[in-house]
């Protein structure tokens, strides 16, 4: 079994790097940790990059998670192999850019780009926002899924992910305690269905409601409360459509052996408990 | 001085008046006239204001101011219009006033109502930039 410990980046392709920048920094509130004419890496915690926007098109999207180390690795190297997923083993000058020592890259069933790293880097400097948004670190992803039932077994049979509830055929699974990291949500086709980034209170979720309403900045879901993950989140678009999501107190599973998946109704209020609608999607 | 209440808190010329351990039962907004500003109803819970934020939304009631935040009394609140030109509020989270508290001058300005940023539209009380 492949055993991820922890979300490591997303890597989004710009199709204009100044507009990312503009949004990530005066928007979304990150840090830029490091910038070259092709690529801007943004800080979001202690860790030295949590998203990197690179000049490409903007359908290419990865995800990374982190393994433990490089034999774990390796063995994941030779299960999604004899599984039938071609698996890339990542060049000194691709690990160069995005600040790993070793990884691995591999498509999920539904074709969503997914890498394995190992010793990301941190960075000894605290993250300082470029904002005010309250942000507290980089969460979780929602992936796209093209079949929800073939892609939880994949993600919880193959990997360590655990189902902590289900929304209609949605799982959302865990990779530690957080209730969630990986959010699977129905598409036509792979990629990232959003970015989610933690705030420290329901106050930076209403302020960046305000904020971001006043930015211009389309407002796509919330604010609201999830009523799976006890979560308040605030939905909204970046750059080539990409939307990032805050959100704070996310319930943590306390009773890892005896925790059973809720099951809830495919409906508005399973996504909502305060009423908000998706605008889109 | 005749009736006992306290000033807690002020914004501008806005004074928040306590009686008892809350911060404010009576806010006396600068105006033109006599009247009720708006009418506050306390709720049990944060979900509740925001649950009643879309639910007035859906019943095309208009909100006037909110949800917001009050900086001065932690207040949580959502003001929405009633008939004959009646502002109703749900508010939660008001915080109880400290033993020590001193009235504290809060600067006359839209963050001084609302902390998270929402402006009123529609009562002239409540936009700091006509009270001026």
């Amino acid at each position: 079994m492949i055993e991820l410990k922890d979300l490591s980046y997303v890597r989004l392709g710009a199709s204009n790097l100044e507009e990312a920048e503009s949004f990530a920094t005066k928007c979304l509130g990150l840090q830029i940790g490091e910038q070259s004419g092709k690529a801007l890496y943004l800080r979001s915690d202690d860790r030295a990059h949590t998203l990197c926007y690179f000049e490409g098109d903007p359908t290419d999207q990865t995800v990374g998670f982190e393994v433990e180390d490089e034999s774990n690795l390796n063995a994941a190297a030779a299960t999604l192999d004899r599984l039938g997923h071609p698996v890339h083993a990542g060049t000194p000058t691709e690990c160069t850019l995005r600040k790993v020592n070793a990884f691995i890259g591999f498509k999920d069933p539904t074709g969503n780009q997914i890498e394995l790293v190992v010793r990301p880097e941190r960075s000894g400097k605290r993250y300082f926002a470029s904002r005010d948004a309250g942000i507290t670190g980089f969460s979780h992803v929602g992936l796209s899924t093209t079949n929800p039932t073939r892609d939880e077994q994949f993600w919880t049979q193959v990997c360590n992910a655990r189902v902590s509830d289900r929304i209609g055929d949605i799982a959302l699974m865990r990779v530690n305690a957080i209730h969630h990291t990986i959010a699977l949500a129905p598409g036509r086709g792979p990629g990232i269905h959003h970015v989610n980034h933690q705030v420290e209170s329901n106050d930076d979720v209403l302020r960046s409601f305000y904020h971001l309403s006043g930015q211009r900045v389309p407002i796509v879901f919330g604010p609201g409360r999830h009523p799976t993950s006890g979560a308040r989140f605030l939905y909204f678009q970046g750059p080539d459509d990409m939307v990032f999501e805050y959100s704070v107190g996310v319930d943590e599973i306390e009773d890892e052996e005896t925790h059973r998946p809720r099951q809830f109704g495919f409906e508005p209020s399973s996504l909502c408990m305060w009423g908000s609608k998706t605008a889109r999607r | 001085m005749v009736l006992g209440a306290k000033v807690t808190d002020r914004v501008g010329e806005v004074t928040y008046l306590g009686i008892d351990q809350k911060h404010h039962r009576v806010v006396l907004y600068p105006s033109d006239k006599a009247g009720l500003v708006y009418v506050s109803y306390g709720v049990e819970s944060m979900d509740a204001v925001m649950q009643n934020n879309y639910f007035v939304q859906e019943r095309q009631i208009k909100i006037m101011h909110g949800p917001g935040r009050e900086p001065a009394s932690g207040q949580i609140f959502l003001r929405f219009a009633g008939p004959e030109g009646y502002v109703f509020s749900y508010g939660y989270g008001l915080k109880d006033i400290e033993p020590h508290h001193r009235p504290r001058q809060f600067t006359l300005e839209a963050s001084s109502l609302c902390e998270w940023g929402s402006e009123c539209a529609d009562v002239v009380e409540l936009q700091p930039a006509q009270a001026r």
